[in-house]
């Protein structure tokens, strides 16, 4: 199932025209992608140098000024403020040295998950894309052929004891209302998009019509049904066919390295992100004895989940390079596979992954503070954009200034990072529209 | 399909990895003695190996049957159902609005490329992506705060208070009034998302040479724009949609908590604060589901709308 079929196909480079100067040239070209590299270079500075920076300690509590009321920013209340320029938050700490904490943090976080979704997606991409259609030896074909047979035979057995079993044991029945129909009918559209897909002449319109046409026999079979559990033998029958039709692609995928990353990739593309998020950030939570997330744990969670899209990337990027002239020349030299994959290939790869790369930053450092905002995240005492906004609902009446700068530090990086990441794109690749 | 017996094995095998096992809940509660934990341990199965488990489960789930929650006893099934009204209430709202609005602006934008509107457009489209959902509906609310709009925050409708007599009955205004925000704070964002996507499409579409022939033909610049563009710029647009449908059931787990809606987001959100297990797996594997359904669509109706496109 091609999910977002456009970027299935090969990705054009154009490298005449690219190269590093002309590219320099168009981003300085790029105003607002230059404002966002100040921007963003001002934010590293600081949260490089926080420890020097900040005013004051960012988890101490001011005994002095906070008894309890509310404590402004300097240019609301001069007199009170005490020199905390941007106030105290709602527990009595330093804002502006919490913000300043908060961004090493939060940018931490961001670059660590994206080199650790760069590594993982990066290989299993260049893997895919390199062998993705390799072309058959003799050697490889026998090989692929008992591959491809003991798959055929494994897996339409399978379908049909799965069959069996599932009949046996949980008999479909139709009068169970909506939930069995829908079933069915998806069942029905994909075993003939699936038959039909594989089948020259391959017309669109025709892979729609037929699964369209499947829906309703789907959707007929189980109306035709009323009441009864569907019989032993039909579930038996679709079990092997649609066993079998597993297999026959399985078998020919596993001539191709590339279908089964392409599958795995597909898996975690298709659960919704955040959800899953949330879902392991809490039971990791649960389960650990100190009940609270460590920062290393959020990276290794963002990062091992957001892969994939760096990996279809890749992939693409990849099918396209090979097929060069200086990949072909590479190879004819005697280079092995490892050393054309990184250090033919992967350079000329770099200017679509720089782009992805850093408008994942962005998208992590969001991410991350949605999670932190619900308590999933960066766990408190320690500071980050987006736990410093968790407690801000219930104080925004009284102390506006504690929900206003976190957001404006995401807003403003983020934004920043953005426009970087376009000005970026219209440098590297000259063909994009912008 | 294998696609999804895979991801339903995955996230069988994520959920099921949690501490409590799925009886969380039970755990902490002082009432119960462990000779209680090992008898609902073995009424509910959860004694036997993971993969039988599994294939007892995906059985139950292939009967549209989900399980029960674990803190209330609720079919999972029907508490999603139950849920299903007030976020495509909220989620049809906001996409609608985004289409409407994403659209135009991408289409005013792509018109009048690089002058001041354009730039206008882009900045904006940015900041909406840039933008933390929650921080904006805070904003929001400090906004409202500051200007005194007596704009209701959070809930689907008015609680009922103590000299309302009759609570249940349905007000147009009011609830439209609790849509606002709500609806407001989603297609901002998803507003965003249109207007680049048309914006880039359409200029792609205005450098065609179908569009030269057109401007050649002598026919003027509304009907070149709207009856030869326009048609092929939504092409992506229509694949963006059928993407971005899944969320019409799915919810929004952040604004929906923030603002307190009743829908499928905070459902999740509320399960998994109390480890529940059941809805959990259901919400979770019903969303992929609808991911990968979408997907098959966009795929088809892009290829139906545009015959340019092969598969192989």
């Amino acid at each position: 199932m091609a999910l977002a079929a456009p970027m299935n196909q090969p990705i054009a480079l154009d490298d005449e025209v690219y190269s590093k100067v002309t590219a320099w040239k168009r981003f300085r070209r790029h105003k607002l992608a230059m404002a966002g590299v100040v921007v963003l270079a001002i934010m590293v500075f600081v949260a490089i140098f926080a420890w020097k920076l900040a005013p004051f300690d960012p988890n101490a509590i001011d005994e002095v000024h906070w008894q309890g009321n509310p404590v402004a920013p300097c240019f609301e209340n001069a007199v009170q403020c005490g020199h905390h320029i941007l106030g105290l938050d709602e527990n009595g700490r330093d804002l502006v040295s919490r913000l300043m904490f908060g961004a090493q943090i939060s940018l931490t976080v961001a670059v660590s998950a994206v080199i650790m979704e760069l590594v993982i997606g990066t290989l299993l991409g260049a893997l895919a894309g390199y062998y993705g259609t390799v072309t058959l030896t003799w050697k490889r074909f026998s090989w692929g052929l008992v591959v491809f047979l003991a798959w055929l035979a494994l897996v339409t057995f399978a379908g049909g004891a799965a069959g069996y079993f599932i009949a046996r044991y949980f008999p479909l029945q139709t009068h169970g209302g909506l939930p069995q129909l829908i079933i069915l009918t998806l069942l029905g559209a994909k075993i003939a998009f699936d038959i039909v897909k594989n089948i020259p002449p391959k017309s669109p319109r025709k892979v729609a019509i037929v699964t369209v046409a499947g829906a309703m026999l789907g959707y007929l079979a189980a109306l035709i049904l009323p009441g009864k559990p569907i019989a032993t033998d039909v579930m038996i029958i679709v079990g092997v066919l649609y066993g079998g039709l597993i297999g026959f692609q399985f078998g020919f995928g596993l001539l191709r390295v590339d279908y089964v990353i392409m599958r795995v990739t597909d898996v975690f593309l298709s659960i919704p992100l955040l959800p899953l998020l949330l879902v392991l950030t809490g039971i990791v939570a649960a389960s650990s004895t100190k009940a609270s997330l460590s920062f290393e744990t959020i990276v290794l969670i963002i990062g091992g989940l957001s892969w994939p899209g760096v990996a279809r990337l890749v992939r693409a990027t990849y099918l396209s390079l090979r097929e060069r002239e200086y990949a072909e020349a590479a190879r004819a030299v005697g280079n092995s596979d490892a050393r054309i994959i990184l250090r033919h290939l992967l350079p000329n790869a770099m200017a679509p992954i720089t782009v992805q790369a850093t408008l994942d930053v962005a998208n992590v450092i969001v991410l991350e503070s949605v999670l932190s905002f619900l308590g999933f995240g960066i766990q408190p005492p320690t500071a980050s954009w987006g736990n410093m906004l968790a407690n801000a609902e219930a104080n925004l009446q009284d102390q506006w200034w504690v929900a206003v700068f976190p957001g404006l530090c995401i807003l403003f990086t983020v934004l920043a990072i953005n426009f970087i990441g376009d000005g970026l794109r219209d440098a590297l690749d000259p063909n994009a529209i912008r | 399909m294998p696609l999804l017996f895979l991801i339903s094995m995955i996230l069988f095998l994520i959920i099921h990895s949690a501490p409590g096992g799925g009886l969380g809940p039970y755990l902490q509660n002082p009432h119960i003695t462990p000779a209680d934990i090992a008898r609902l341990k073995h009424n509910l199965g959860l004694d036997q190996p993971l993969p039988v488990q599994y294939i007892a489960w995906l059985g139950q789930v292939l009967r549209g049957d989900f399980g029960y929650s674990t803190s209330n006893s609720e079919p999972v099934f029907n508490a999603i159902v139950e849920r299903l009204p007030s976020t495509f209430l909220l989620m049809g709202t906001a996409y609608l609005i985004a289409m409407i609005v994403g659209i135009s602006a991408g289409l005013f934008a792509a018109i009048r490329p690089y002058t001041t509107w354009d730039y206008l457009i882009t900045t904006f489209a940015f900041f909406g992506q840039s933008m933390p959902v929650f921080w904006l509906a805070l904003m929001l609310q400090l906004g409202l705060a500051v200007h005194g709009i007596p704009l209701p925050f959070g809930y689907l409708i008015q609680l009922p208070s103590a000299e309302m007599s009759s609570s249940d009955t349905f007000n147009l205004g009011d609830r439209i009034s609790h849509l606002i925000l709500p609806a407001t704070v989603l297609a901002f964002l998803n507003i965003a998302l249109y207007s680049r996507f048309m914006r880039s499409s359409m200029l792609e579409v205005v450098r065609t040479d179908y569009m030269r022939t057109a401007a050649a033909k002598g026919l003027s610049f509304r009907t070149i724009l709207f009856k030869h563009g326009l048609k092929n710029a939504l092409i992506p647009i229509v694949t963006v949609t059928a993407l971005t449908l899944p969320g019409l059931f799915g919810g929004a787990i952040v604004t929906e908590s923030i603002f307190a809606w009743p829908g499928e987001g905070r459902l999740f959100i509320t399960a998994l604060g109390q480890e529940d297990i059941a809805v959990l797996l259901g919400f979770l594997l019903i969303n992929a589901t609808l991911v990968v359904f979408f997907n098959l669509l966009a795929d088809v109706v892009y290829a139906w709308l545009d015959p340019r496109v092969k598969y192989d």
